[in-house]
């Protein structure tokens, strides 16, 4: 070895191909202790391993289920009329008109108005209700069958 | 580095659904495979994979589309794992008769012995110095992107990874296998 054969930064630098240095290049090539060197180091990073199992699929797919559950549209904060209601839950004008005092709305200089997403809930959460609150025994009383003679 | 297609991160973070399936197939392997060299554990390495892909996701209005994609989201991976470590720390702390063994969770693995032993000599390092190591040797990266990611200036990366390399040398010249 002289004074100017390649440190141990160097050659790990050839190693991973990162050396710009021409002269490095040039002086590995024709100096035989710096050959060795380089090939010792090779021999020991190549036996380096950490076999790395196939895994990661858990977790991509139970990101992409969170994802779209995030990227899934809110309510739709939609304005509607009384006549929209109407037609949207598929009943006449009057029925609406009648049941506005039961209806989540509210009123813009004389007009009527509802907010579709509080309209959906107040349906939704009343539709909770009245199944809870329905009767486990049949509210009439079962008719006698006649007995035939 | 993996390189990813700007139009691919564009539709991301338009929230397009396929543009995220692939968006995270491409990011599985290399980030799966940091976290599993770094922990040496599949459960750790799942569950931090997927809170770094869920950041990605939900942070994805932060990034500047002007810079490259891929060390912005080696910062999220790193932060998610240095916040495992001050986690595991706390625990330490706490129970120490319980992780007094030190033994890594090789056991509950199937990673060949090679990989305990290589596992078990960087565990000797520090955690900067060996995942110096870890992204020089195993994920490609260049000197350069290892000292912006890790906020140091070149030279540093550079001696990170000549002293892990000594340090390794020395541990199986010991014959510690």
């Amino acid at each position: 070895m002289n004074g100017r054969c390649l440190n141990e930064e160097q050659l790990i630098e050839l190693y991973y191909a990162e050396s710009d240095c021409a002269e490095a290049k040039a002086h590995l090539a024709s100096c035989p202790d710096c050959q060795n060197a380089f090939a010792r180091l090779c021999n020991e990073l190549v036996e380096l391993d950490m076999a790395v199992p196939d895994g990661g699929h858990r977790a991509v797919s139970e990101a992409l289920k969170a994802v779209s559950r995030q990227s899934q549209p809110a309510g739709q904060d939609t304005i509607m009329t009384i006549e929209e209601v109407a037609q949207w839950l598929k009943v006449s004008y009057h029925n609406v008109s009648n049941m506005l005092h039961l209806l989540p709305h509210f009123i813009i200089d004389g007009q009527v108005r509802f907010n579709r997403r509080l309209l959906e809930n107040h349906l939704f959460n009343n539709r909770a209700g009245a199944d809870s609150k329905a009767p486990q025994q049949p509210l009439r009383k079962p008719v006698p069958i006649k007995r035939v003679v | 580095m993996l390189k990813i297609e700007k139009q691919l991160v564009i539709d991301f973070g338009k929230g397009d659904a396929k543009a995220a399936a692939a968006l995270f197939e491409q990011l599985r392997r290399p980030l799966f495979a940091y976290f599993y060299r770094l922990s040496f554990d599949r459960c750790v390495a799942e569950d931090l994979l997927q809170e770094t892909l869920l950041t990605i996701h939900s942070r994805i209005e932060t990034y500047n589309h002007e810079f490259a994609f891929m060390p912005w989201v080696w910062a999220i991976a790193r932060n998610k794992f240095l916040e495992f470590k001050r986690s595991q720390s706390r625990v330490v702390r706490l129970i120490p008769q319980l992780v007094r063994s030190n033994q890594p969770a090789a056991s509950f693995c199937d990673a060949s012995d090679t990989g305990a032993d290589l596992h078990n000599c960087l565990d000797t390092l520090s955690e900067s110095t060996k995942e110096a190591f870890v992204l020089k040797h195993f994920q490609g990266m260049t000197f350069n992107e290892i000292a912006e990611l890790q906020q140091i200036p070149l030279p540093t990366a550079k001696s990170r990874v000549l002293f892990a390399i000594k340090k390794i040398r020395e541990y199986f010249n010991r014959g510690e296998l």
